[in-house]
């Protein structure tokens, strides 16, 4: 047994096979969230390449599945990103199955996981453009509504993706002739600019980013969400991975600069966006974009530190697009319309939604005691030992989505008709509860409940 | 340069930009496709150039079966739109095309300090990028983008092609192409959406 067949081939033949028995809920939504939950575990005492025993037994889960030549290779520095991964993987399913997600959810949800993570392990590491390419087609049957035909937001997604796709490959051979060609430095500079673009197009980065908005506008939510959150979380890790593996790379000053300003300019967009959103998927949309835009930041500011608050904002950053997606789902499913003015008294009619939606806007914000504080805090502390006018930027952006959570505050708790509590089910109250027990423990406990997630740094050797 | 070697390097190129200028400007659907298949095997002559013949045919049979596919799921009458376009339509789209192809004849030489492949290889792959791009950009429908999206992913085929001899990217990308029209059928399969109310 090798760690790619266990965590590449088993989910993916997995997620292949329930999509024979998607509709016999709940069964495909426990066995996913079960499989990735297995999996995460699995990640966290098992490391690729080294010994363990089971009783008596001693045995080794190998590195390396060669496939055509090519390697997909996990080594124990691998075992935190595995286990963030289909932990991640594992709440979305429970989720999903607490809100009855659609049966394709599922299946499709760990196809594209799979995929993803396969990308990871691929070496060389251009092929992972083309497995990425492939999660995003697995995707589209995921986000399109089986009734209607579908909109702009999904074809731009689409496009998009696709696009990313060449680029990155372009600069993956780019990368590999540097042995061979002797003007090095115009071959980086032509590599950094297509690997830019693939990279941008890849995570929403302005100006490709209109798609977001409009594509969790159009799909369900949860399941946009959880496209969504995956596909540019693996693309940050990836990016992250090519800064680790090129010495050149690491070395440029100018690259850090750009990453700099393209995070902050994705935070200021949706940020002021945020600020004049009346539908929550929009505004979901914007927080997804912000999300990359301050993972960016934290990349950019080149130092272990700056990773270390990468790593550590995953978490609020899983936590909060998944219980804010949770929150309309719920929604979703009982009609309700996620425009404002419709929202009216929600908090009434839907006390536990309405609730933990304000909250994950205003942890999003980085209000003090909420998941995502402690890690705003530290960015803005060490960003603004390097430019302090672009913490003054990013700030005035934040607070633009503290305004929409204010907004959706007030729309909840003033007019409507004051009608009874319709109250969520027990299983999705359950969920959302324990997600907001999360991130305020986070807000609260940020050491104990972060430091785990350092462990991702050990799969970038080079950036710790 | 010999004048069968100027042949040989302007005849894939004309094939080409006749093929994505009939996907670009035809209104019939069977048009668009026979003309997606001709523009694969105009691509499969290219990639045979510097493939092992094999890998090249790949490519060919991927995009027969994506034409295949996507023919299966277009819909019942003759016309790729939903509504009829204005005469104006057809002025504006061929003489965007000319802007494009104008637009690749003059920076090919530059794309070539980027990737150095033939000429040949280059002209085509720069013009189904084009093309399909312009195809991408003025296009809202779902068989028009996909049909865009493949000729942009073919003429990246092509550069790469002579970048890169590997069985898995070759097998990754004719995975791709299918999973596109794939994904493409499924897409038009839907129905036809009704607004939402209120």
């Amino acid at each position: 047994m090798s760690a790619p067949i266990l965590w590449v081939l088993l989910p993916g033949l997995a997620g292949a096979a329930l999509l024979l028995v998607r509709n016999r809920h709940p069964w495909p939504g426990v066995i996913s969230g079960g499989l990735s939950a297995a999996l995460a575990l699995a990640a966290v005492f098992l490391q690729p390449g080294e010994a363990f025993g089971i009783g008596p037994l001693q045995m080794t889960i190998g590195t390396t599945l060669t496939v055509f030549g090519r390697r997909f290779v996990f080594l124990a520095g691998d075992s935190g990103l595995l286990a963030l991964i289909y932990g991640v993987a594992a709440l979305w399913f429970f989720g999903g199955l607490a809100l009855r997600a659609p049966g394709r959810f599922y299946p499709l949800g760990l196809m594209m996981t799979a995929l993803l993570v396969a990308a990871l392990a691929v070496e060389p590491f251009l092929y992972a453009a083309l497995l990425v390419e492939m999660a995003v087609l697995v995707s589209i049957p995921l986000l399109a509504e089986p009734d209607r035909r579908p909109g702009f937001g999904l074809l731009r997604y689409l496009i998009f993706q696709s696009l990313g796709m060449p680029f990155v490959l372009l600069a993956g051979w780019m990368l590999g002739s540097v042995e061979v060609i002797p003007e090095r430095e115009l071959l980086f500079r032509q590599a950094s600019v297509l690997l830019g673009l693939g990279f941008s197009f890849w995570l929403a980065v302005f100006p490709f980013y209109t798609w977001v908005p409009l594509l969790v506008e159009e799909s369900r939510p949860y399941l946009a969400g959880f496209a969504v959150s995956m596909l540019t979380t693996v693309v940050l890790f990836m990016m992250a991975d090519f800064i680790n593996g090129f010495t050149w790379l690491r070395g440029n000053a100018g690259m850090y600069q750009v990453l700099q300003i393209a995070g902050a300019v994705m935070v200021v967009v949706a940020g002021v966006s945020a600020a004049f959103s009346r539908k929550l998927q929009r505004l979901f949309g914007h927080v997804l974009i912000a999300e990359n835009g301050f993972a960016l930041l934290a990349m950019s500011l080149r130092s272990q530190a700056g990773m270390e608050i990468f790593a550590t904002g995953l978490l609020p950053r899983l936590m909060t697009l998944a219980l804010f997606a949770l929150g309309m789902g719920i929604l979703t499913n009982r009609n309700v319309r996620l425009d404002l003015p419709d929202l009216q008294g929600l908090a009434r009619r839907f006390p536990v939604s309405a609730g933990v939606l304000v909250l994950a806007v205003f942890s999003f914000g980085g209000l003090p005691l909420l998941g995502s504080f402690p890690v705003r805090q530290g960015l803005y502390e060490l960003l603004a030992g390097q430019n302090v006018n672009l913490v003054f930027a990013v700030l005035a952006s934040t607070a633009g989505f503290l305004l929409a959570g204010f907004r959706m505050l007030a729309a909840f708790i003033v007019g409507g008709s004051g009608g009874e509590a319709e109250a969520e089910g027990d299983l999705e109250r359950l969920m959302l509860l324990a997600g907001t027990l999360c991130l305020v423990l986070i807000g609260l406990l940020p050491g104990p409940m972060l430091r785990g997630l350092l462990q991702v740094l050990l799969a970038f050797p080079n950036l710790r | 340069m010999s004048l069968v070697q100027t042949l040989l390097t302007v005849i894939p190129s004309a094939l080409l930009a006749a093929t994505t200028a009939t996907i670009l400007l035809g209104r019939r659907w069977r048009y668009a496709i026979i003309a997606l298949g001709v523009q694969y095997l105009i691509v499969f002559w290219l990639a045979q150039q510097v493939l092992p013949f094999g890998l090249a045919a790949v490519k060919l049979v991927s995009g027969w079966m994506a034409a295949a596919l996507i023919s299966t799921s277009l819909p019942g009458g003759e016309s790729l739109e939903e509504e009829d376009p204005a005469p104006s339509w057809l002025v504006f789209r061929a003489v965007a095309a000319g802007f494009v192809l104008i637009v690749v004849a003059s920076i090919y030489p530059a794309v070539a300090t980027w990737i150095p492949v033939d000429t040949e290889i280059l002209l085509g792959g720069c013009i189904l990028i084009g093309m399909g791009l312009i195809q991408l950009g003025m296009s809202t429908g779902v068989p028009r983008v996909i049909l865009g999206l493949l000729t942009v992913l073919s003429g990246f085929e092509v550069f790469y092609a002579a970048l890169e001899d590997s069985v898995l990217v070759a097998g990754l990308l004719a995975m791709i192409t299918t999973g596109l029209a794939v994904a493409g059928s499924y897409l038009m399969s839907l129905p036809v959406r009704h607004e939402e109310a209120g």
